[in-house]
């Protein structure tokens, strides 16, 4: 019990970019980032199309656009609430991860990646939650809904995207580089001590967060345009455009980040 | 089918059950599902489709039933799974590969039943029952023979301590016999195999307490690093996982007030072991193995000291100062001082102290989380979020200060290594680095501080040259001022103070913190280097005797300075000074 699996990269021609940027004496996020995303760049771009991530991403698109309209307990029953009275924002989280579990079944295969997008959305709306609310312990449903309501403006939206994808891709990258980060780890290596290595994670979220402001802008607009398109109700094939361009964009950026 | 030794047949139902798990067990072991090549996973989880003859058609093709089975396997092991059930045929031969080894006659006046692995928690479930006043049933999956003579010398040592009950002692094989090599090594399902056998049990007997123990760091088993994602990590006893198997149990049994629960789940493993100190025999531990690669180790070092098992059971006993019954040279490897291998060996050492590093640093149960929204699997679907998602965060609060607290202890153990420099730079306390971990909070507030006005300096400048030193002062004073918040709330024991002419040390605080004070010095060219150098000279003296710490930003737009490592290190190697250059 209690057992971890644990890979490696392949010393391939593929990633010996990524063992460069961590065996360099200052291993920074852009160049790790940018080496990690060139490697997987198949594997990324494939990930436009995981119809689980775009669920995900719906799910926070129907939660900010339902919290707006007076019917917000009848889309959280459409989008496989079981509940929909809540007594914290805890339980708000933990029954939109099990709905958002057995929906996802229904779109296709699980791998790592529309898990870390399931995890992905559970963080963005936990933050989102905290920051209208303050705490995650003792919001009840009124409370939640006027904190989606706050956020399903146009420029607010924007940002909860933003987060959204800058997290997928931010984990995607951990993902990664923490397969052979450890052997980088001591005072003969290039980070001095696991708490190196925490800051520089850090970095790593926040350079995915910068990286992804080009994603902020564009759902700013595709929010509002949408959403008065189709009335309220963009539909989960309306947002899978938009998840590939936020996908591609990112990996591009990251991937020109150094240059 | 399955003979039984309760001197009854076993239900047909009760033998579907086992005849489903063992062929479960085995498609998981059967079918591989990783390879070293493939980085991204994408084989990770895999598609069964199973056609399973069983004896009571119409039960196992109930959809409730059907529902409950494919939820609960799917969390476990993270694969999609879809059963059709058939009609077993009657005449089969009776299965040898499966059976009960001990006979039980007549029926013990048992009333819980533990699974019993052999491991140091299992063994404080049994204590604490006994404890609680219970008979229990001791229920094993023997997978190998070396685990099987663990569990039973085990057992023979609690029956002497404990005469007056017998602990029936119920051990299963479920193995391979002929046909292929098992491939796959990760036995998710093994839990499920497990558990089965328990409830198959606690059924024949009529009982309806079932107990699968696990301390709650394990059971819970949140990623330590980036590369643990979803089923990377096991989840035999996660809470989750036994919410369904119990759901699905009771539809199975029809026994509405079954229970399948893990009594330690908020319990740390430091805290399981004082457990069974207290029960009075803690000599018992010693008794137990946790290691991972338990088939591949000797009588003499039964552990590697390497696994993630190996490290967690380390820490919590010298946490619970039990060293004494979990001798270091019973690991192979001393994760303290030992060189560690890369890849595995060194990734879960790292991770592990990565890890408790990571909780310390967190304020509070809603940025628990949110950084860890795996803990949302966690929260029952009755009872009360919020209390348990505080029984949680003290539960690994207190897990960090287990693990965080021995480091601190094995750095002072071993401090001649240290000082010698003769410490292996691969061992545990040798990632430390240069003991970053338990690095001053002021020196990390200080650097914080440092990075955040070193990289607005040069931004705030570059339109509009600086004027004088006040004029970059009052620039970087500026700066601070926008990010105060954000670093009173990482670090609320630092006092702060920005220096403008000259430090004002009339306001110092008196609970004996040391105040930090900004010092900011402009270098126009090369000729004022050496006037400023020192002015620092002087301040660093008149800081120190006022027990106050100082960080010196220097804007140096022209680079006068030529070797920054060189100016910085002679005023850093005096306590509480820093030195950052803009340019």
């Amino acid at each position: 019990m209690g057992h971890i699996r644990l890979g490696r990269l392949p010393k391939t021609r593929k990633w010996r970019a990524v063992f460069s940027a961590l065996e360099s004496a200052a291993p920074n996020a852009p160049d790790l980032a940018a080496a990690t995303a060139e490697a997987a760049e198949e594997r990324f771009a494939a990930l436009a199309g995981d119809p689980i991530i775009n669920f995900c991403f719906w799910t926070l698109v129907r939660i900010a656009t339902s919290a707006r309209s007076g019917d917000f307990t009848d889309e959280l029953l459409r989008l496989g609430f079981r509940v929909t009275s809540f007594t914290s924002g805890l339980s708000f989280v933990h029954q939109l991860s099990q709905a958002v579990e057995r929906q996802s079944r229904l779109r296709g295969e699980p791998n790592v990646f529309s898990r870390m997008a399931q995890l992905g959305l559970r963080e963005v709306v936990s933050a989102n939650i905290l920051e209208q609310s303050r705490s995650l312990f003792g919001t009840e449903t009124v409370g939640i809904q006027a904190a989606w309501r706050a956020l399903s403006t146009e420029a607010r939206f924007g940002r909860v995207a933003r987060q959204f994808f800058a997290d997928l891709m931010s984990r995607s990258l951990r993902y990664l580089v923490d397969k052979e980060l450890s052997n980088h780890v001591g005072p003969e290596g290039s980070f001095a001590s696991p708490s190196v290595v925490l800051e520089f994670h850090k970095s790593l979220d926040g350079y995915c967060f910068e990286s992804a402001k080009i994603v902020e802008e564009f759902a700013s607009g595709w929010f509002s345009k949408h959403n008065w398109q189709s009335n309220n109700n963009i539909t989960e094939a309306n947002t899978a455009g938009f998840t590939a361009y936020a996908i591609e964009k990112i990996a591009m950026e990251l991937q020109e980040g150094r240059r | 089918m399955f003979r039984t030794g309760f001197g009854q047949e076993i239900p047909r139902y009760l033998d579907d059950l086992l005849w489903v798990a063992s062929f479960v067990y085995m498609a998981d072991r059967g079918v591989l599902r990783y390879t070293p090549k493939d980085v991204f996973a994408d084989r990770w989880c895999r598609g069964f489709r199973m056609v399973v003859p069983v004896w009571d058609l119409a039960l196992w093709q109930d959809p409730k039933v059907q529902l409950a089975l494919d939820e609960t396997l799917r969390f476990l092991t993270g694969d999609e799974w879809s059963f059709e059930f058939v009609q077993r045929a009657e005449g089969e031969p009776i299965q040898k590969v499966l059976h009960f080894h001990e006979p039980i006659h007549p029926l013990p006046r048992a009333d819980v039943v533990i699974l019993f692995s052999g491991g140091a928690d299992s063994l404080a479930a049994v204590l604490e029952a006994v404890q609680q006043g219970h008979r229990p049933v001791l229920v094993s999956h023997r997978a190998a023979p070396v685990v099987d003579a663990r569990q039973r010398n085990l057992v023979g040592l609690i029956r002497k301590r404990y005469p007056a009950w017998d602990f029936p002692h119920i051990s299963m094989w479920v193995n391979r016999k002929g046909g292929p090599r098992t491939k796959e090594q990760s036995q998710r399902s093994r839990s499920f195999l497990f558990a089965s056998l328990g409830v198959v049990t606690a059924a024949m007997l009529g009982l309806d307490d079932v107990r699968l123990c696990d301390n709650g760091v394990v059971s819970i088993n949140l990623p330590q690093s980036g590369q643990n994602v979803g089923t990377f990590l096991t989840r035999s006893t996660h809470p989750r996982h036994l919410e369904l198997l119990q759901e699905f149990a009771r539809i199975l049994t029809g026994r509405a007030g079954l229970t399948i629960r893990n009594t330690f789940i908020y319990k740390t493993r430091r805290e399981v072991f004082e457990d069974i100190r207290a029960s009075g025999h803690p000599e018992l531990l010693q008794e137990t193995v946790s290691c991972a690669h338990l088939e591949a180790m000797t009588k003499q070092q039964p552990h590697c000291g390497v696994c993630s098992q190996c490290i967690d059971r380390r820490f919590a006993s010298i946490a619970a100062e039990m060293q004494m019954y979990d001798l270091a040279k019973r690991y192979e490897k001393d994760i303290f001082i030992g060189p560690l291998g890369e890849g595995v060996e060194r990734t879960h050492a790292e991770n592990y102290v990565r890890f408790a590093r990571l909780l310390e640093e967190l304020p509070n149960a809603d940025a628990f989380f949110k950084q860890f929204p795996e803990l949302y699997d966690c929260l029952p679907t009755d009872g009360n979020p919020d209390w348990h998602g505080e029984q949680l965060w003290s539960l690994f609060q207190r897990h960090q200060q287990n693990v965080n607290g021995v480091l601190d202890l094995m750095i002072g153990h071993h401090a001649a290594l240290i000082r010698r420099g003769t410490l292996p730079p691969t061992s545990l306390l040798g990632l430390m680095g240069r003991g970053q971990h338990v690095v001053d909070p002021r020196d990390r507030c200080a650097h914080r501080l440092r990075d955040l006005l070193c990289s607005a300096l040069p931004s705030a400048f570059q339109t509009e040259e600086a004027r004088s030193e006040r004029h970059v002062q009052d620039v970087g004073e500026a700066v601070f001022q926008g990010a105060m918040e954000t670093l009173y709330r990482e670090t609320p024991q630092l006092p702060f103070g920005a220096v403008t002419t000259k430090a004002d040390f009339s306001d110092l605080p008196t609970d004996g913190a040391k105040p930090l004070f900004l010092e900011f010095k402009y270098v126009r060219g090369r000729d004022r280097l050496n006037g400023i150098q020192t002015e620092m000279t002087s301040r660093v003296l008149v800081y120190r005797q006022q027990g106050a710490c100082v960080l010196f930003i220097v804007y140096d737009p022209n680079a006068a300075i030529t070797n920054i490592g060189q100016f910085t290190v002679d005023f850093e190697c005096h306590e509480g000074v820093w030195v950052g250059v803009a340019r």
